[in-house]
């Protein structure tokens, strides 16, 4: 079965920087969890899988085709959704303007067809009500959402999601959460993030990028086993834990080597990725 | 709740560039400084209209609809372009390209243009009313001089209607699609708080410096030099005043100089699209600016010479 994203060897650089340095991944029908911290190439990669950039080296196939070619990148756009890190809005547009304005983009020309998909977009995000209001009057959160309905247009196969629950409140969240597993079903997701609960409640696949370079590829499961026998709860902070901090009950969650009289706990994604990350760093030279 | 979509897109590129400008048109005709330019460029026409035939001076109308719906389309084509590219992280990853959103951008350039045709028609209507004669323009006021010191044909002393629907035509139609064409690639090149509007103001200046140093300073307005200034400027006031008095008419061809304003529209509308170093047509794009550039070459010299 051909993956619906497929990179081999992809380098991309800013000037002297390598955002991205040597990719390779194969994804398929699912959501992937894309991890990192700043500055680790993980929106430089969103926007590689978006079509926005060409890489200067390796190869991109989305969807079974080659995004270097002109005509062949227009095919995949045709069936791709993308939600950019930060995404400004026109000056002018309403809600439903806005979204009716990309669906014009992504060449839905049949007015009635279009603006029915773009009410679907609406409703799914939950904006159908302020549909007829200014983008401006929006909170951040119907922001990020509107930006989400966008993106869920046309029903694409390959979605693109650059930290889309940034701004959600909990419910939002979980209505992100219940839209995006839906979409999982029949389509290849793949989420940027910060937020490793959204990961860990959410995907079924896990990608760390570090320096540009994919640290972890692998299930959640098989990041989270990465940290067991190494998350500890104890009376007191240990000073020569790879990270620690006081829990909501008084106790200090340290991750690493045992503290005296402390206790083995299960370990969280989050655990298991800031363990990873502290890992990666000390066995870089 | 269902993540089922109503149809994939049918891809008619026209039909979507087509729905495209119309998107941009509205956001043209609704942007407030366009309206409040429509609605002074309209109040002109009507206080003519209320003055009678008199007093009727279709030259008035025709600067005054150049600055109250030409100027302010620079800093609204600029506007509607940058804000346009507030989405510009997503807008390449849709299949619609770069060139056919400017296209649509240039396409609702056609806005202004249009408001301008329906102040034109009503012009043409009271001129045809009120002075059926020959004399559409005042060269037939005495003492006005024509032909200036090189002594070349002044059409306009000899006016037809040709000439006079040809300069009015440049004012109310070709400045406000050119000064909006020019703000879109404008906006497409530099990006700048308040560049729109200082476009305008340099366009605005340069017009009214190069004409009104032709026209005054002495021994100057007929040289080759100032000729060739007022004649590859945008925009020409084929009349010179002293106040309320014409005291001359320029020498040169209105006809020229309208095709010269619209090879300039035509320049910035090239312009505006070259910005999109991914499109697969560079190579006729480079043609079609050159074709553009000797165009306006030779009907600058068209407007020249008459």
């Amino acid at each position: 079965m051909t993956p619906t994203v497929d990179l081999a060897d992809v380098v991309h650089r800013y000037g002297s920087t390598t955002a991205l340095d040597r990719v390779t991944l194969r994804l398929e029908t699912g959501v992937t969890g894309l991890l990192g911290p700043n500055g680790a190439g993980k929106s430089t990669l969103m926007r590689v899988l978006a079509t926005v950039i060409n890489p200067d080296g390796g190869t991109v196939r989305l969807l079974g085709r080659d995004t270097a070619d002109a005509d062949q990148r227009t095919q995949v756009r045709r069936q791709l959704g993308y939600l950019p890190q930060e995404l400004g809005f026109p000056r002018g547009f309403t809600a439903f303007g806005f979204v009716d304005y990309l669906a014009l983009l992504k060449e839905f020309d049949d007015r009635p067809t279009r603006q029915a998909e773009v009410r679907r977009a609406l409703d799914l995000v939950g904006l159908r009500d302020v549909a007829t209001t200014r983008v401006r009057r929006l909170s951040g959160g119907m922001r990020r959402r509107l930006g989400l309905a966008q993106a869920l247009l046309g029903d694409p196969r390959l979605l693109v999601l650059d930290e889309p629950s940034t701004g959600l409140d909990p419910e939002q969240r979980a209505v992100l959460r219940t839209l995006l597993s839906r979409a999982a079903g029949h389509a290849t997701v793949v989420v940027s993030t910060h937020q490793t609960e959204d990961v860990a409640a959410l995907c079924d696949r896990v990608v760390v990028l570090d320096s540009g370079q994919v640290a972890f590829d692998g299930s959640v499961a098989d990041l989270v086993d990465h940290a067991a026998g190494r998350v500890w709860v104890a009376e007191h902070p240990d000073p020569d834990a790879a990270a620690q901090w006081r829990t909501g009950t008084g106790l200090h969650r340290n991750l690493g080597t045992p503290p005296p009289g402390a206790h083995l706990v299960e370990p969280t994604l989050e655990d298991a990725y800031l363990l990873l990350r502290n890992d990666t760093a000390r066995a870089t030279p | 709740m269902t993540v089922t979509g109503t149809g994939t897109p049918r891809v008619d590129p026209p039909r979507v560039l087509a729905q495209l400008t119309l998107v941009q048109a509205r956001r043209f005709a609704t942007h407030p400084l366009f309206l409040v330019g429509a609605v002074l460029a309209a109040v002109g026409l009507v206080q003519g209209l209320l003055a009678g035939p008199d007093l009727w001076r279709p030259q008035n109308l025709v600067l005054a609809t150049a600055l109250w719906l030409g100027l302010p389309s620079v800093v609204v084509g600029y506007r509607l372009t940058i804000t346009e590219e507030a989405a510009s992280p997503l807008l390449p990853s849709t299949p619609v390209p770069a060139t056919s959103r400017t296209l649509a951008l240039c396409g609702a350039c056609l806005v202004p243009a249009l408001a301008g045709a329906l102040l034109l028609v009503g012009t043409i209507a009271a001129t045809v009313a009120w002075q059926p004669s020959a004399d559409l323009l005042p060269a037939g006021i005495e003492g006005a001089t024509t032909g200036g010191s090189l002594n070349l044909p002044a059409y306009l002393t000899a006016v037809g209607w040709a000439d006079a629907i040809a300069h009015w035509t440049e004012g109310f139609v070709a400045a406000p699609f050119g000064g909006a064409a020019l703000g879109v690639a404008a906006a497409r090149w530099w990006r700048l708080p308040g560049g729109g509007v200082i476009v305008a103001v340099g366009l605005g200046l340069l017009v009214l410096v190069v004409n009104a140093a032709a026209e005054n300073v002495p021994g100057v307005g007929h040289t080759w030099p100032a000729r060739l200034a007022v004649t590859v400027s945008p925009f020409v006031l084929w009349e010179t005043q002293a106040g309320d008095i014409v005291t001359g008419v320029r020498a040169g061809s209105p006809l020229g100089h309208l095709s010269y304003a619209m090879c300039l529209s035509g320049l910035a509308v090239w312009a505006a699209l070259a910005k999109d170093t991914s499109s697969p047509h560079r190579v006729l794009g480079r043609r079609v600016g050159l074709a553009l550039a000797i165009a306006a070459a030779l009907t600058a010299t068209w407007a020249l010479l008459g």
